[in-house]
């Protein structure tokens, strides 16, 4: 700002001076005694003030049961226009109850009355809503949302701290700031409080962080008791003193609250003659905040808890469908208490609504915990509501370069202030780090052009396992450090899904955290429990070494059977051309292959072999194999089986482990792809009529997909056999979509072959 | 001195006996394990009474108490000492924090917050209480809604002259409910000594 603004000063203390009884409406007096009212507000123009704060402070229906609160606002509004002040603000408090969960009022039904007061404010000709003396956070977004969605008049926000530097309910100036600022307030700040002096800490903080306008209302004071009175002793001297202190911080917006007078307005104008804002510059962050606390990533590594997430845990997700959010709350607790610094949120699962249980969860964490939120979800409907109720500035996780996911999701983040990831994934799936590079450049551009700040953009580099490519760990390490150094913005990474298949998970995911922290990565998700990580985290330095995994003894490895249970690529080749001088090709199948890979198989099912050795073991099948085709031997016209993963659902790990190991037991597999949608299973077995249709998703979000894939088929009249799988996938749920069966793996998904098509 | 009347009282409201050494020692720990959720606040005002009858009313406030018992006990005052008292927010969240890790603890918790509201409202109305006392007034107990027939409801306007929402982060339901939970309002007759 180039010029200060000034505000005026008290008005209840004022009216009070007046005749106004203790616990009376001060509003009333718009009807009762208008001519006061414009007095008072004309003494304060008459005293410098630039904007009058119009007598409609406690005016609301919640509070004025049975009162004409229009009429009340409409006059308040009106009286302080015709003071000849240059701009009137439509002035609007707390409800004077607590929201749930501390109290007892609704989100919804203090909207409601918000929109009902700046509607009839800006009607009746108000030029900016005051948004003051407010404790409660998320109460102060739901009056800032229904200034924002209800009326074009620009919003000033400012809530009041008591001597801990805190608001009644906790929050404290930073979080605050950092939360209104992201939710578009047009100036933020501190109002009553304490004495001008006594602020200054707390509005350091304020200007510190605040990217909008910093606007100041102290009192006059502290309130003593005297003779039974409550006074206010700051003279104007004192009070335009300290103000010319708080001016010098960096606050462009001045004026008074309980106890000032016009003098104090006119002490406080003639100390800030001829003088200019004091320019403020305030460094970029990266932030979520809960109503209580404020988590800036960047600054050191900070920790997102992933135990809140019913992927792959049994207990979450019965306790989820059970509707036992006391569960959940242990989860967080314990979480907290183990150092966590922020938590990570999905409650996604097919038997449940989702926006309902997100919302729900997301409110009694809240009130558990002290810490940020990170609402994981794909369902824009949950996110979005979610966002909306949170107390804070949270997280979401996450938007990818898909354009239905950036349409999706962006404005949810960009309405309600959130702290954005950005998934490094689109049509494809990055493999290298130049990749994964090269998407995360994309999202930035992209999401900065959709309004979302740079600052406000996190990148998951995204971990996939090393059970299926070793070299995935340091491609992605790679990526972060090229994302951290090239593009300036803060990093997260899925620890743990690095191991996926492999043994030794802790210790191979402890080693890879302390490779991506080397490479700069800002918050990694993973579960704060694990004594291996904490000590990581404290320093601990580690080397992944993942060649023990992948080099497998080649002692064993003679004849074609030994080579395939070492996963001995090498010699098949020779091996076969070998064996087909003397034997027919189906006997080398079923005498050597076959065999070798069911007691490859049987040994994964014992988990004495991990999935590397696993699919080097169809990877040698496969080489030797190639050998005996013939043409015609890849004829999709004829397929076994129709493999697919489902709509909506871009992970193919799986899927193709189970092709690899299906073809090297000899089927002919048609795979279609991934993000199948269900008319594209439907042709391909109208086509085909093959036997067995393999489906399978990795997301809890994308499993409904299975079923209306399923159910297209029934529809069609299909008679294929459906098996599904992924990550997620249970018995169960493979029962509740429709499936014939449950593909636990590839090997099980072979066994399941094997029952229903006769070998080639 | 405050510890030992909070834990003696909070051992009533649990209904253990005094030498219920088990309890004792889980209080003592609730006690000093929590002290950072206790924020303690209060706000008071004299008023002067307008009216003694048949309701009692006080110059320059809405308030107005009706009923047998603060009649009784407003006999012959001439002023009103408005007080309200809340322990704070973070109570409620502590308390609710350990009914999911701790049950007992989230019990015992609970009658701490109860005995230190009321002990410790008492000790800070005592100070205000004294200086009235020294200008020749007997002051009566402290007379909360909800006692005798004096209608919960009487809260809010008590709360609202004094600015409690404002002054104290202290809020009161429709129905009179206070919230945060700890919290106390209530009214002290003065009485000038002749």
């Amino acid at each position: 700002m180039k010029e200060f603004l000034f505000f005026d000063g008290a008005m209840g203390t004022m009216l009070q001076a007046h005749g106004l009884k203790a616990g009376a409406f001060p509003e009333t007096y718009n009807l009762t005694h208008p001519d006061v009212v414009l007095s008072i507000h004309k003494a304060y123009v008459q005293a410098g003030a630039d904007v009058v704060t119009a007598n409609t402070f406690g005016a609301n229906p919640f509070k004025m049961k049975g009162l004409d609160v229009k009429e009340i606002i409409t006059r308040g509004v009106k009286i302080a226009k015709a003071s000849g002040a240059k701009k009137v603000a439509l002035d609007v408090s707390s409800h004077g109850a607590l929201l749930e969960p501390n109290g007892t009022l609704s989100f919804e039904e203090a909207y409601q009355n918000y929109k009902f007061i700046m509607e009839t404010g800006e009607k009746a000709g108000a030029d900016l809503v005051l948004i003051e003396t407010m404790s409660d956070l998320l109460e102060t977004k739901c009056a800032l949302l229904a200034a924002k969605e209800n009326t074009s008049l620009p919003v000033f926000v400012t809530m009041t701290y008591m001597e801990d530097g805190r608001t009644f309910l906790g929050t404290d100036p930073v979080t605050a700031t950092v939360t209104l600022c992201s939710l578009g307030a047009d100036a933020v700040g501190v109002n009553c409080s304490l004495g001008a002096k006594d602020m200054l800490p707390v509005i350091r903080e304020i200007c510190s962080y605040a990217t909008c306008p910093v606007i100041v209302q102290p009192n006059a004071g502290l309130p003593k008791i005297k003779e039974g009175m409550t006074v206010y002793e700051d003279t104007p001297d004192i009070f335009s003193a300290a103000m010319k202190e708080i001016a010098a911080l960096g606050a462009s917006i001045l004026g008074g609250c309980c106890g000032t007078t016009p003098e104090h307005i006119r002490a406080l104008k003639e100390a800030l003659k001829g003088a200019i804002p004091t320019p403020r510059v305030v460094k970029p962050y990266t932030a979520a905040t809960s109503a209580t606390k404020t988590v800036f990533l960047g600054e050191g590594t900070k920790v997102i808890g992933e135990r809140l997430n019913p992927t792959g845990k049994k207990k979450l997700k019965a306790a989820l469908i059970a509707g036992d959010v006391d569960y959940l709350l242990h989860e967080a607790i314990d979480q907290e208490r183990a150092g966590a610094d922020i938590l990570d949120l999905n409650v996604g699962l097919p038997e449940i609504d989702e926006p309902t249980m997100l919302v729900r969860v997301m409110k009694e964490v809240s009130a558990t915990v002290t810490l940020p939120l990170q609402l994981d979800s794909s369902d824009p409907v949950a996110l979005e509501r979610a966002c909306r109720l949170y107390s804070g500035k949270p997280i979401i996780n996450s938007v990818n370069m898909k354009k239905e996911s950036l349409d999706a999701i962006v404005p949810i983040a960009k309405k309600y202030g959130a702290t954005l990831i950005g998934l490094c994934l689109g049509e494809t799936m990055p493999k290298t780090h130049a990749e994964r590079f090269a998407y995360a450049k994309r999202l930035v551009k992209e999401l900065t052009e959709r309004g979302i700040k740079k600052n406000d953009i996190i990148i998951d580099c995204l971990v996939l396992t090393i059970a299926t490519d070793e070299t995935q760990a340091e491609e992605t390490a790679l990526a972060v450090k090229e994302v951290t150094e090239k593009l300036g913005v803060c990093t997260v990474l899925g620890v743990s899904n690095v191991s996926f298949g492999m043994p030794d998970r802790l210790k191979i995911n402890a080693a890879f955290l302390s490779r991506c922290l080397q490479a700069g990565l800002s918050a990694p998700i993973l579960n704060p429990l694990v004594a291996e990580y904490a000590e990581v985290l404290k320093g601990k330095l580690l080397t992944l070494d993942t060649s023990s995994y992948f080099t497998f003894d080649k002692e064993g490895a003679v004849g074609i059977r030994g080579m395939v249970l070492c996963g001995a690529v090498g010699g098949v080749e020779d091996a076969v051309k070998e064996a087909l001088k003397t034997r027919a090709p189906l006997d080398v199948i079923n005498e050597d292959f076959i065999p070798a890979l069911d007691e490859i198989g049987v040994k994964f099912e014992k988990g004495e072999v991990f999935l590397p050795r696993l699919i080097a073991a169809a990877e040698v099948v496969k080489k030797g194999m190639d050998l005996m085709k013939k043409d015609g031997d890849d004829d999709a016209s004829r397929p076994d089986v129709i493999l697919a993963t489902v709509k909506g659902d871009i992970h193919d790990i799986g899927k193709n482990i189970v092709k690899m190991l299906l073809r090297s037991y000899g089927y002919k597999v048609l795979d279609l792809g991934k993000d199948v949608p269900e008319s594209a299973v439907v042709e391909a077995w109208k086509r085909t009529h093959a036997p067995l249709i393999g489906l399978s998703a990795l997301m809890t979000t994308t499993v409904p997909s299975m079923k209306s894939t399923i159910d297209a088929l029934k529809a069609a009249g299909s008679t294929a056999k459906v098996a599904v799988g992924g990550a997620v996938l249970t018995e169960e749920y493979a029962k509740t979509v429709g499936a014939d069966f449950y593909g636990k793996d590839a090997r099980a998904t072979v066994k399941i072959a094997e029952r229903i098509i006769q070998r080639r | 001195m405050l510890d030992d009347l909070v834990i003696k009282d909070a051992l009533k409201y649990l209904g253990a006996k005094e030498g219920d050494h088990e309890a004792k020692a889980l209080l003592e720990k609730v006690l000093n394990d929590n002290r950072s959720a206790f924020s303690p606040r209060h706000v008071t005002a004299f008023f002067k009474v307008e009216t003694l009858d048949p309701v009692i009313t006080f110059v320059g406030t809405e308030v107005t108490l009706a009923g047998e018992a603060i009649r009784r006990c407003f006999q012959g005052a001439t002023e009103g000492l408005f007080n309200a008292f809340t322990l704070g927010i973070a109570f409620d969240k502590k308390v609710r924090e350990l009914s999911l890790t701790h049950p007992s603890e989230s019990v015992a918790l609970n009658a701490i917050g109860s005995a230190y509201a009321e002990r410790k409202a008492d000790e800070l109305l005592k100070v205000v209480r004294d200086e009235k006392e020294k200008q020749g007034f007997k002051t009566s107990f402290r007379f909360c809604p909800g006692y005798g027939d004096l209608p919960m409801n009487v809260n809010l306007k008590i709360a609202a002259a004094l600015n409690a929402a404002k002054r104290i982060g202290l809020t009161v339901t429709e129905e009179g409910l206070l919230l945060p939970v700890k919290s106390i309002v209530g009214v002290c007759a003065c009485i000038p000594v002749k």
